[in-house]
């Protein structure tokens, strides 16, 4: 075998093994590498320890945020459609922060409710003009949260919004 | 005017961005030209005590 | 081999092509830069969830994929390099490394400036943003293999093998919002089915990723061309000195 194949032989092997290992620690490793939990796996996970720092996400349930009697505290509801949890966070929201939204809580269990001490905003990966969005949620064509691929190009947005 | 650098209210986050681009981005390309330029000189330099070492 | 790849690419045609190319790149550099800039800032429109901060966007997703596209492609000439010990392909992977690691800051600065308004935090440990962050490391490391033995022949194999390692990183970056859970929200631009972005806001997106990769090729012929006529001048010294 000419030296120059050998070579080219050994970077081929070389990168498929790193490869393989590379899956296989990000595998292992995939409930530190998740950056939150949806409210399902919470509940599959059973219970969690009040002493363990967790990450929940998912969007704000419509119609869940309020403020609690102590006027600080704000209160609403976790979902990913399939389970809820109720998060209570005392501090300021970021500004995206509205029924409907991504968020990210951060904090201990206290029972069943998630004692937040950080909530981020998780944005969608859409990005349009507002008077498209709403033409768009007018014509029922699309809906807050969902993917607007489809819906851009079939050309549902209305001429007169194209040029400006 | 101020409401162009403004940029309802985000103009605080969305300046230096376009700054620090301007200056990483302008400072790479100009170190790379004096670069460029010094070796240039360089070269001519050697090019010419090379003929000068020849014709003596 | 089949080919010459030593046929496609020596250093005196390099410098011949290269020199033919310049006034081309450095043309369509200053036209997408003025045109990308006066897109992204003055002719595009809001977002509707992000108001004006969309506009680091134009920055920010050229910058990353500026940062995976140079990193795959400093792989690709380290390879050549390491395999068919082409030594334009080394000179090629050295000149990239300190442009893709600009690229790769910004994109962590302007990530960063964007996140701090919209997800209310400047950095969290997530699986885009750390890999994103690795990437970085691993621009500086091979900047720092290179120069780090007396050796440089040493220096251009240790880094060029850094490189292919790392390479894994890049799939790790492009995938890890479909993996895991990230607070980095999925692909807006490169995904199946097509982009989510209004045809309004490709345009300033388009040209400032002209804009980069003209930039990038211009920068890259720079330095190229100078290691060239420095290596000329090393090999013209040393024949002086030896008479």
């Amino acid at each position: 075998m000419k030296k120059k194949t050998r070579r080219l032989y050994i970077a081929l092997v070389g990168l498929c093994a790193l490869g393989a290992i590379a899956a296989l620690v990000l595998a292992a490793l995939e409930d530190d590498i998740v950056f939150f939990f949806s409210p399902t796996e919470v509940i599959e996970k059973g219970k969690i320890e009040p002493d363990r720092r967790i990450r929940i996400g998912g969007l704000v349930e419509a119609g869940s945020v309020e403020k609690a009697a102590d006027g600080v505290t704000n209160i609403f509801v976790v979902t990913d459609m399939a389970n809820t949890i109720p998060v209570h966070y005392k501090g300021l929201l970021p500004d995206l922060f509205r029924e409907g939204q991504g968020v990210v809580a951060e904090g201990y269990f206290q029972n069943d409710v998630l004692v937040a001490d950080e909530v981020l905003a998780k944005h969608d990966e859409n990005y349009m003009p507002p008077e498209v969005a709403d033409a768009l949620k007018k014509s029922g064509k699309w809906e807050e949260g969902q993917p607007i691929t489809e819906a851009l190009k079939q050309g549902h947005v209305p001429d007169e919004l194209k040029d400006k | 005017m101020n409401e162009f650098f403004e940029m309802g209210g985000h103009g605080i986050y969305i300046w230096p961005c376009y700054g620090l681009a301007a200056v990483l981005l302008i400072g790479l390309l100009m170190t790379s030209v004096k670069a460029l330029a010094k070796s240039k000189k360089d070269l001519s330099i050697m090019e010419q005590m090379t003929s000068e070492g020849k014709n003596a | 081999m089949a080919f010459n790849i030593n046929a496609f690419a020596n250093p005196k045609r390099f410098m011949w092509l290269s020199g033919l190319l310049l006034p081309w790149v450095i043309g369509i550099t200053i036209i997408t830069t003025a045109a990308g800039l006066y897109f992204a800032l003055f002719d595009s429109p809001t977002d509707y969830q992000q108001g004006e901060t969309v506009r680091i966007m134009y920055i920010h997703v050229p910058a990353a994929s500026m940062s995976m596209i140079i990193y795959i492609s400093m792989a690709v000439a380290s390879a050549m390099g390491l395999i068919w010990k082409h030594p334009l392909s080394d000179l090629a992977a050295k000149c990239m490394s300190p442009i893709g690691a600009a690229f790769t800051f910004l994109a962590l600065f302007t990530g960063s400036f964007w996140g701090k308004p919209m997800w209310g935090t400047w950095w969290v440990w997530d699986a885009r943003l750390t890999s994103e962050l690795l990437l970085l490391f691993l621009y500086m490391g091979h900047m720092a293999l290179l120069n780090a033995f007396d050796d440089p022949a040493r220096g251009t194999k240790s880094a060029g093998i850094l490189c292919l390692v790392g390479v894994i990183n890049i799939p790790i970056i492009k995938f890890s919002v479909d993996w895991w859970n990230t607070l980095h929200q999925p692909a807006s631009l490169v995904k199946a089915g097509g982009p989510a972005i209004h045809p309004d806001m490709l345009i300033p997106l388009g040209l400032m990723f002209l804009c980069f990769t003209g930039y990038f090729t211009l920068v890259l012929f720079i330095r190229m061309r100078s290691e060239i006529i420095s290596s000329k001048v090393r090999a013209l010294r040393l024949r002086h000195v030896h008479g």
